[in-house]
């Protein structure tokens, strides 16, 4: 192929990825951040004042804080040029029919009303600030499974949402979870009764259309005893050319003997930082399971963390990321183990590639109580070509002598044989790359509904062709 | 590569991307000052040591919270001594040595204010001992050919000192640092800098024992093609000793070797904080560099904190590390015990049998003692 075919081959592959939404807001507040702003959004929400209080207090903090002094740079990152809240123009709705036509086309092009057609128990999908679509099967809502967003369950659920929300990530944690208190907008709540087994996985989707714009989107899901849960989370935006941020901030109780298992496929696009907060809490016998996918951003800086606080309670955390040109990810898992006989494990898995920079950053912690404890964590970095970077930095503290841990990481390459062998079977080197790199990242897609792991595969093939050429 | 930089502990850059190195918190105490300056009698060295004390007086002393180091009262200072043999040569060395270490300040406060330490050429196979290092100890080892055999023993009740060594072409080093705590109150800050060049070989064991807080930075810039280099720290903590240790190799050229393999027994309230960082740049292709850390825990309020840390810019290399903690194994108490030996006397011998080698190797310099009288003290 000469290079302008190549160069047209790889424009036609982006547009056919990339989504635009070219629709006016009905509100879009200016930059900056400011008490007079908070009061705005908070009247856009008709929120009760308990809840207004919460931002007003959440900003002061923030204004106090200092930058957390390690992760990425975020030189670039100017808050004051932030928009906080984009309100689209579009009322909340249970049916795909009165989503404007063009948000519609945009979810329609990510294949989340099919998907929710074929095998999902419910589908959440926002567009900048709000959620703009959700809806569950009947079956689920008389069960009791409660799954809206998060503005409705404020009012319509207040003491459930005021026993859970940000309780596990206070403001006071860090900068941006105050920032977060202060202007969260949009997101999930959900919360599955005592024994209720959900049979297929509830979804929502987080797409993002203002240039220069912050996403602050807030999840609250509590599973309660016994209960069985599996959430997706997708997030997509165009790229811009100025900065975009995205603080969201998740909190999961899995209650007694419950399990839960958290998805995340991110997939934002270059311009973006996505700074997030996750933290799950497990009571007696509960199972927590995070699988995250990291495809997108600029720069990222995440790491799902579980509280292992009921005894024989379990976490599980499988993850892949993928720095590409000019990505820098800095992932990685957190666990605390405080409950006896508290198990866990932490599978890790980047790739890095065309001088991307994936970085992993890890805290187990084992705490005096929880005896007889056992955790495991293991990194593997594939680096593809020799420009780029891996790095691995895990702490492991531990303050009993009742339990066993351990942890390993190897950082390596594709090597030439592997490559050599497939290409003597007819594949291209790209090709070959892309099948290594399929088999490297199996434990996340295994976990992944068949239509989400075929999506990853394709995902895995844009990247590799992309950043190989 | 211009190796007359400060040598850092953290590269926290790739391309035009940066990491944010952790800010450095600091603590207020007396210091010293310009008047606390004792002469050399050597010019060469008094003006390097200036320009040393006119960087050390820009810092505070930092504070560590993972190793409790939150107050520190300085003792006075002793007349001077250490580097005062040095020449234009040793001068050039130094200069070319020059690191960040545990903390900045504590190698600079070792270059200025030392009151033991030498400046050694080897240029034969040689064995040198040293059990008289004062409060502030600063020594300089050029290698130029043959094997140098070096042990230390340091115990002193405060100690901070620098140890810097170059290890040409196709020379040995093996160093043994013996840290031997006094007393419960004792501070030792150790700062270790290993240069070496092609075909060197560097073997290292470091024993940690007693005192009250321990940290030592060992670190080995490995610019330099099929240089070997393997280093087995080896730690025993009892009481409420904290023992908190860093260990650095940087990789630059191709075909070198690297190893850390760190093991330990704790008892009491004792704590270890491993860091281990094994940094890989662009160029060292078929580096393979290995890292692990394993504690054996025998009470329980025993601490492990492990940061085993891979930096990876080079994709042809292996580069893997490993940790674990966990109590003394039950299968091996359980075979010991099939074959007689009582519960108790089955967990002493596991324990001893994790500085079975270091004891060995300590024979040569009727030292196995050293190691001996520690395990005594702390199994009885």
């Amino acid at each position: 192929m000469s290079d302008l075919h190549e160069l047209l081959y790889e424009l036609k592959k982006r547009e056919d990825f990339e989504i635009r939404v070219n629709v006016q807001p009905a509100i879009k507040l200016p930059a900056g951040l400011n008490k007079k702003l908070i009061y705005e959004i908070s009247e856009a929400k008709n929120e009760p004042a308990w809840m207004t209080e919460h931002r007003l207090k959440s900003f002061e903090i923030f204004e106090k804080w200092h930058e957390p002094d390690w992760g990425v740079s975020r030189e670039e990152l100017d808050l004051s040029k932030i928009v906080p809240y984009v309100k689209p123009n579009a009322k909340k709705t249970t049916t795909w029919e009165e989503v404007p036509e063009e948000i519609k086309q945009a979810f329609d092009k990510l294949g989340i009303p099919e998907a929710e057609r074929k095998y999902l128990a419910g589908v959440g999908a926002q567009f900048d600030s709000e959620m703009i679509y959700k809806n569950i099967k009947e079956e689920l809502k008389k069960l009791g499974v409660i799954f809206t967003d998060i503005e409705t369950a404020v009012r319509e659920y207040s003491d459930l949402v005021k026993e859970h929300f940000m309780k596990l990530v206070p403001p006071t944690d860090n900068k941006y979870a105050a920032l977060h208190g202060a202007l969260w907008s949009g997101g999930t709540f959900l919360y599955v009764p005592k024994g209720v087994k959900v049979p297929l996985p509830l979804q929502s989707y987080f797409l993002f259309g203002n240039p220069g714009g912050g996403q602050f989107e807030h999840t609250v899901i509590i599973a309660d005893e016994g209960s069985e849960v599996t959430y997706i989370e997708g997030c997509t935006a165009p790229r811009y050319d100025v900065v975009n941020l995205h603080v969201g901030t998740v909190e999961v109780y899995v209650k007694k003997g419950a399990k839960m298992k958290y998805l995340t496929m991110q997939n934002w696009s270059k311009n973006m930082f996505n700074l997030e907060i996750k933290r799950a809490i497990a009571e007696d016998d509960a199972v927590m399971t995070w699988v995250s996918g990291s495809f997108g951003s600029y720069k990222t800086m995440v790491y799902p963390a579980t509280i292992l606080k009921g005894n024989n309670s379990v976490s599980e955390n499988i993850s892949i990321s993928f720095a590409g040109p000019g990505q820098h990810i800095d992932t990685g898992s957190k666990v605390i183990h405080i409950g006896k006989n508290t198990r866990s494990t932490v599978d890790a898995r980047s790739i890095s590639i065309g001088g991307g920079w994936s970085f992993y950053r890890g805290l187990l912690k084992i705490m005096e109580s929880a005896k007889g404890s056992k955790a495991s964590v293991s990194c593997t970095g594939l680096m593809i070509d020799n420009k780029s970077k891996s790095d691995t930095v895990p702490i492991i503290e531990v303050y009993n002598t009742d339990s066993d841990v351990g942890h390993e990481a190897k950082i390596g390459r594709i090597k030439d044989e592997q490559i050599f062998y497939l290409m003597s079977r007819g594949l291209s080197e790209s090709e070959a790359k892309g099948l290594i790199v399929k088999g490297f990242i199996q434990p996340v897609v295994q976990e992944l509904p068949f239509e989400y792991a075929i999506e990853l595969n394709r995902l895995v093939d844009m990247e590799i062709e992309s950043s190989i050429g | 590569m211009n190796t007359t930089k400060i040598e850092k502990t953290l590269r926290l850059e790739h391309q035009n991307l940066r990491g944010i190195v952790p800010q450095r918190k600091t603590i207020d105490t007396e210091d010293y000052k310009v008047d606390d300056f004792k002469p050399s009698g050597n010019n060469l060295l008094d003006e390097w040591r200036i320009r040393r004390l006119s960087e050390y007086l820009t810092y505070k002393f930092p504070m560590w919270k993972r190793t409790g180091l939150k107050s520190l009262s300085l003792p006075n200072v002793l007349p001077y001594k250490g580097l005062e043999a040095l020449d234009i040569d040793g001068l050039n060395l130094l200069e070319t040595l020059d690191f960040e270490g545990t903390d900045r300040k504590f190698v600079l406060l070792a270059d200025v204010f030392s009151s033991s330490g030498e400046y050694i050429v080897v240029e034969n196979d040689t064995t040198i001992v040293v059990n008289d290092v004062s409060q502030f100890d600063n020594t300089l080892i050029d290698i130029r050919n043959g094997e140098l055999n070096f042990v230390r023993i340091v115990e002193n009740p405060f100690f901070i000192g620098n140890l810097r060594i170059k290890v040409r072409r196709n020379a040995k080093l093996n160093l043994y640092n013996l840290y031997l705590g006094t007393s419960k109150d004792d501070l030792l800050i150790s700062n270790v800098f290993i240069d070496v060049e092609n075909d060197s070989k560097t073997i290292v064991k470091d024993f940690y024992f007693g005192g009250k807080i321990n940290v030592g930075y060992f670190g080995m810039r490995v610019n330099a093609e099929n240089a070997y280099a393997d280093i087995r720290p080896y730690y025993l903590g009892n009481e409420k000793t904290v023992i908190d240790i860093l260990y650095l190799m940087r990789f630059y050229k191709p075909n070198s070797y690297g190893n850390v393999d760190a093991k330990g027994v704790l008892t009491d309230e004792a704590k270890v904080v491993f860091r281990g960082i094994m940094d890989i740049l662009s160029g060292a292709k078929e580096a393979e560099a290995h890292q692990s850390n394993h504690a054996t825990l025998i009470s329980l309020k025993a601490k492990v904190e492990a940061i085993p840390s891979l930096m990876v810019d080079e994709n042809d290399v292996v580069a893997s590390h490993a940790a674990s903690s966990a109590p003394i194994d039950e299968n091996m108490v359980f075979y010991l015990m099939s074959r007689g030996i009582p519960k108790e006397d089955a967990q002493k011998m596991i324990v001893r049998g994790v500085f079975e080698t270091l004891k060995d190797e300590l024979k040569r310099y009727n030292l196995e003692g050293v190691v001996e009288h520690a395990l005594d003290s702390v199994l009885g």
